[in-house]
């Protein structure tokens, strides 16, 4: 017999994706979307129910369809899509805390995926260059979707001391980018304009939302245990991601950043809690280890080329873009050095190819 | 030398420890004439010599004094030698034979330009004056010197240190014979002159003009009214002469070099392997538009593209050195701006690292502190190696130089580990980590090393680069010994590192821990010119560096486990210290002064 997975968040870009993908793989009998409103993706074989996970209707839920293995997508990055900063906290912690307690009691129960963020390490400049998922940050997140997702791993540690019969896997996903995700990070790369805080240029991570759904593929099919970081391989400086969206950046002084993220914030632009703007004082780097070893995942993109990606298909382009660059660079020569200017002409960048 | 070292920590920290001297009076007037703090410790580190010297037989090397270049593995023997009889010379050359020294001191003097009234005031009524006199047009610090010691030192020392600075050297003659005995520099000739070769002091000497070019570069030695060399050896390399009179002028003439070196740095060929890999490129890309993943190119940039295709170039035109260099910077630049380079997880990014800090800081290496690097090959060629040294300066400049070290001796890239302090403060962190530092922390240096790299630490972290200026070259507290816990578990080598120099370059005479507190810093320094002269005191006094890098000690043998043996790590690390102490030790002998 076949598994029955439970998805909650599976309204969500990723969630509905992920679920259309898990119900189409061998060995899965059934697959139940939970959210509270209606996916407005396909979500393929999956069928939905709609349950609020804030309330012990999921119980219920996971009572009757007897499911097995349950994936938790639904843990919200920004409050805008939830309405407001408090119904974030509370679809994310509270929710959490009632599909564990439903999880709790469900005696079918083999497997539970918990889909987490590398917000949780937060940034410092006294952190490490790369986390393992041992290391702990020194400023860990105080506010918005990383605290909560600090505090929803917390729950699921103490829910896994509680059933120690069901294997938890906890994925720590780096910022997810592609071609259809929205995140705070896509909107940010969006701006007409980047502001970056004044001196610092971060390194960023990023995963292609194809990798982070095989991903979850991975850890729901398969044995893996324990806390997983999840990104592409290699970093990028915010100032190469800007380059590479073609947008010029504009430095603000990091008193200014948080009155910047608030006023982006009101005019829907982009979120910005203050988290999110020490990550990109100090950037942040995790380490993939176990990923390979443990989740067996080999991300199809790099970091670099999953933003390259994410570039490509949203269309941005910019002033600053590299062909303009490239051609403003050859222009130069060109007026510079006549006869050496067969000699700049460049074979394209393997990177750039990727 | 042991004793030796304890001469000297006992006498480090406090004045010029005048009493142990033979001369107890000395008055170093002529010195301090010259610069203000310098003076004080130069004197100083030139007297330490005397302590062992005066236990031991009185041996006479060979070389001229003038012989200490910078061929450091030749001489690293010599150099002991060197060191004692730096005073002896002078003893020496009291007691004996004044008259042999005269030719050798000539044959070095012709070599040096300097001047003659010097040399006719300095010496009176010596057996070697006369020859010495006729030989030199033209007579260096060196040669007064030189000279003190076949005369027999007492009246002639001054000037020669009168000389080097400033002019007045007759003035103190007779003030000093302590002096002259401590650093009469020509040393040992004077004993051992009668049967020493012509070619050895020929050899000595071109060596010491050598050097003295060397130090020629740095301004503060130079006299602007010097007139040329008369008649230099042929084999003598020409001085360059730096005009410089003064404090400002020397400044100006610093920025000068460093601006030379960023001309020539634009203008040097381009290296083989770039031109070939543009040659591979060129023939590899037909002349398509851009064939990347990216969008096409705009309109506008298209036509751009296909006017630049010309066929492929001929041989090159000469001359094409200079736009070559060129091409280089734009092309750094595009690849910045359209970010088209690679960074490692630490945000290192090699190119940048060389393009941009380390051209920066050569000029600084090369001709500001004349930095002087021995034991290079202690630093494994390839595989992951700790360097541990000790942390001076009010700013991490040794770090730097360090690094700049390693770069120019051992073509590997030294990845520094700084303190958080660093990474939170803005355009540093991004320069930091570019220029491939990380945070001081294990999880990084592990990481680092078991990645093969050559990583650079200072353990004794604030506590040492903030210390006082009295507590100079003392040793602060290792850390807690997590880097050699981390070399343990990686089973790298440890390479100690030994910089003197960098005490000197921000003398802290006073801290302000209330304001430091406000302002988040872990000290505030002042030094004699920081806050008094303003932006002008934080450039860093000019003193010689000597960089030595020791035996590397193995850690492969001991298992990993070691690392979790307390003791061992506390042994270890207290090891890694004495022998870093003990180096700084002999090398302080070993330096003539603070400044040259």
């Amino acid at each position: 017999m076949g598994r029955t997975v439970l998805v909650a968040g599976v309204a969500r870009y990723l969630g509905g994706r992920f679920a259309r993908l898990i119900a189409e793989q061998p060995g899965v009998d059934r697959v139940i979307g939970v959210d509270v409103i209606a996916p407005p993706h396909d979500i393929g074989r999956a069928e939905f129910v709609r349950a609020d996970i804030r309330n012990s209707m999921i119980g219920r839920i996971l009572e009757q369809t007897g499911a097995d293995t349950v994936v938790h997508m639904s843990v919200i990055a920004t409050p805008s899509s939830a309405g407001s900063r408090t119904a974030q906290k509370e679809i994310n912690v509270i929710g959490t805390m009632q599909l564990l307690a439903a999880c709790q009691r469900a005696p079918r129960l083999r497997r539970l995926v918990v889909k987490s963020t590398s917000a949780v390490y937060g940034s410092s400049p006294r952190d490490p260059a790369m986390f393992t998922e041992a290391l702990v940050g020194k400023h860990p997140p105080r506010s918005g979707w990383g605290k909560d997702s600090a505090e929803v791993e917390e729950y699921v540690r103490g829910f896994s001391r509680r059933r120690p019969d069901v294997e938890v896997a906890t994925l720590r996903l780096a910022n997810v980018l592609g071609p259809g995700i929205r995140t705070s990070m896509t909107d940010y790369f969006s701006l007409p304009v980047v502001p970056t805080v004044l001196g610092f240029d971060p390194r960023l991570q990023f995963l292609h939302e194809d990798d982070a759904i095989e991903a979850l593929r991975l850890a729901t099919l398969g044995e893996c245990q324990g806390v997983i970081n999840v990104a592409g391989d290699g970093v990028i400086t915010l100032g190469q991601a800007a380059g590479f969206a073609g947008r010029p950046t504009v430095a603000v002084v990091p008193q200014l950043a948080e009155l910047m993220g608030s006023i982006y914030h009101r005019g829907g632009l982009a979120d910005f809690s203050p988290d999110q703007i020490r990550y990109l004082r100090f950037g942040r780097c995790l380490d993939t280890t176990r990923m390979r070893e443990d989740l067996g995942l080999d991300p199809k993109y790099t970091t670099r080329s999953a933003f390259q990606d994410f570039v490509r298909t949203r269309g941005l382009r910019g002033f600053f873009s590299p062909p303009v660059v490239n051609a403003l660079e050859r222009q130069l020569v060109s007026r510079l050095r006549p006869q050496a200017a067969t000699q700049t002409r460049r074979t394209p960048r393997p990177e750039a190819a990727r | 030398m042991s004793d030796a070292s304890e001469n000297l920590e006992d006498r480090g920290p406090r004045g010029g420890g005048p009493g142990r001297q033979e001369g107890a009076a000395r008055p170093r007037p002529n010195r301090s004439g010259a610069k203000g703090t310098k003076a004080s410790r130069p004197s100083k580190e030139s007297k330490k010599p005397d302590a062992p010297k005066k236990a031991k037989p009185p041996k006479p090397s060979q070389e001229l004094d003038a012989g200490r270049s910078t061929e450091a593995v030749e001489e690293t023997a010599g150099r002991n030698g060197r060191v004692r009889p730096r005073g002896e010379a002078g003893r020496k050359g009291r007691a004996g034979s004044g008259a042999g020294v005269g030719p050798e001191v000539e044959a070095e003097a012709t070599g040096v330009k300097g001047r003659v009234r010097l040399k006719g005031e300095a010496s009176p009524g010596v057996g070697a004056e006369p020859e010495v006199g006729a030989a030199s047009g033209a007579a260096t610090e060196f040669n007064g010197r030189a000279r003190s010691k076949g005369k027999g030192g007492p009246a002639a020392r001054p000037e020669s240190a009168g000389a080097g600075l400033k002019g007045q050297s007759g003035r103190k003659a007779g003030a000093d014979p302590a002096e002259s005995t401590g650093r009469g520099r020509p040393k040992d000739e004077a004993g051992a002159s009668d049967e020493v070769a012509a070619e050895q002091v020929r050899a000595g000497a071109t060596r010491a003009a050598a050097e003295r070019n060397r130090r020629r570069l740095s301004p503060w030695l130079t006299a602007p009214e010097e007139p040329p060399p008369a008649v230099p050896d042929a084999d003598i390399p020409r001085p360059s002469v730096i005009p410089a009179s003064s404090t400002a002028s020397m400044v100006l003439s610093i920025a000068g070099q460093i601006g030379q070196s960023v001309l020539t740095a634009i203008t040097e060929p381009p290296n083989s392997e770039l031109a070939a890999e543009d040659d591979e490129d060129q023939g590899a890309s037909a002349p398509t538009t851009e064939p990347t993943g990216w969008p096409e190119p705009t309109a506008a940039a298209s036509p751009n593209v296909s006017n630049l295709e010309v066929g492929p170039t001929a041989a090159e035109p000469e001359g094409e050195e200079n736009p070559d260099r060129l091409l280089e910077v734009i092309e750094f630049l595009r690849s910045r701006l359209a970010g088209d380079y690679e960074v490692d997880a630490f945000g290192f990014d090699p190119e940048f690292a060389d393009a941009v800090p380390l051209n920066l800081l050569r000029p600084l290496y090369q001709h500001w502190f004349r930095v002087e690097v021995r034991g290079a090959e202690n630093i494994p060629a390839e595989g992951g190696a700790l360097i541990v040294a000790n942390h001076s300066g009010t700013v991490p400049l040794d770090a730097l130089m360090t690094g700049v070290a390693v770069r120019e001796e051992r073509e590997r890239h030294l990845r520094i580990l700084g303190g958080d302090l660093v990474f939170q403060t803005p355009f540093l962190a991004g320069l930091a980590r570019r220029g491939g530092a990380t945070l001081a922390s294990n999880p990084d240096a592990e990481r680092l090393l078991s990645s093969g790299e050559l990583v650079g630490v200072w353990p004794e972290g604030y506590k040492g680069i903030g210390k006082p200026f009295s507590e100079r070259y003392k040793l602060q507290r290792f850390g807690r010994g997590g880097f050699v816990s981390a070399a343990l578990r990686t089973g790298v080598p440890i390479v100690p590192c030994s910089i003197v120099g960098a005490e000197e370059i921000y003398p802290i005479i006073a801290k302000v821990p209330s304001l430091a507190r406000l302002l988040g810093l872990p000290y505030l320094p002042i030094t004699p010119f920081f806050p008094l002269l303003g932006p002008l005191g934080a450039v860093p006094l000019p003193s010689k560096w000597l960089i030595e890098f020791g035996a590397p000690i193995h850690t492969a043998d001991l298992s990993p486990q070691a690392a979790e043996d307390p003791i061992l790590v506390f042994d270890l690390t207290d090891r890694i210290r004495q022998t870093i102490q003990q180096t700084l030790y002999s090398l302080l002998v070993q330096r003539r002064s603070v400044f040259f």
